[in-house]
């Protein structure tokens, strides 16, 4: 059997026609369709692009999403220990009270408006001719 | 003329014949069709964007019957059904022996993958090149041309004593 005759052979092979009566029926359903369109506020062009980047495989898609979603769960409810030990303090009763932490609050507030203490140096603002210390220092 | 029935009267013969290699069934044939075109009818722009039409349509029809198996999903019955199943795929030839070859070419058609089947009808039947075969498919031209010569063999060796006795 030569392959190319055979090629040349299947090549020959009318396809069947398209029934006549399809076409009015075919049409008119399509263009009711297409009068009331989907609607929505992606435009035509950016929903074609989407699908022609998932459709080669919508099933990888969406696994994995769905592998995305669960390392989110997993991580949000998954705590490092010292997390876990402050939330079981929080959560055993220990929790401050508020008028406690209140009152500390004020107290540092004070303590940082207070004025600064006097200084032991402050005689050092206006020092005294060293002519008028070195006959002090000598009668004492 | 409204766009739709120019694409209709340009394309529609050339889909309706692969949808119905792909599909082997008329009724699902015209129900794909009829999906394409109310595709376009809602989104005009989807043909306007495209310069190939007619892989474009192609590229459509096929989506959407790699869809319906996939909601069938019962291959073993598609095959089976496929397997016995006398479709006519072809318009009746006079002579016996050629409507014999064109129901025998028919079964064997029937029992290629979905892939190859594809393939092949795009190039005998519609004279498409490897390349124009990949847009389509969205495959590439090495994959198209090998899974045409897969299926080519594959027909060749079904079909080799009938077509040697009516020689």
């Amino acid at each position: 059997m030569n392959p190319n005759e055979f090629e040349q052979r299947l090549k020959a092979r009318r396809p069947k026609r398209i029934p006549e009566g399809w076409r009015e029926e075919l049409l008119r359903t399509a263009m009711a369709a297409g009068g009331n369109p989907v609607a929505s506020s992606q435009p035509p062009v950016t929903r074609a692009r989407w699908r022609d980047l998932l459709w080669p495989c919508p099933q990888a898609w969406a696994g994995l999403a769905v592998v995305w979603i669960g390392l989110l769960a997993f991580h949000s409810l998954r705590l490092s220990p010292a997390r876990q030990s402050e939330m079981a303090v929080w959560e055993g009763g220990k929790r401050p009270d508020p008028k406690v932490l209140a009152a500390k609050w004020r107290e540092l507030n004070e303590a940082f408006r207070a004025p600064s203490p006097p200084e032991t140096t402050q005689g050092r603002k206006h020092p005294e001719p060293k002519a008028q210390i070195g006959p002090r220092l000598g009668a004492a | 003329m409204h766009f739709l029935q120019r694409i209709y009267d340009e394309h529609a013969q050339a889909l309706f014949a692969f949808l119905l290699h792909l599909t082997r069934n008329e009724s699902d044939a015209r129900d794909i069709l009829q999906e394409v075109l109310i595709k376009l009818a809602r989104e005009p722009a989807l043909a306007v964007e495209n310069s190939n039409e007619r892989a474009f349509l192609i590229r459509i029809g096929y989506r959407l019957v790699i869809d319906q198996f996939r909601r069938r999903r019962a291959r073993e019955a598609r095959d089976a059904r496929f397997g016995g199943e006398v479709i006519e795929l072809f318009t009746p030839a006079a002579d016996p022996d050629e409507h014999a070859f064109d129901i025998a070419l028919a079964q064997a058609l029937g029992e290629l993958p979905d892939e190859q089947r594809a393939v092949v009808q795009l190039k005998l039947w519609q004279d498409c090149t490897f390349e124009e075969i990949a847009t389509a498919l969205e495959i590439s031209p090495n994959t198209a041309a090998s899974r045409y010569r897969y299926g080519l063999d594959k027909l060749r060796e079904r079909l080799r004593s009938l077509y040697e006795s009516i020689q």
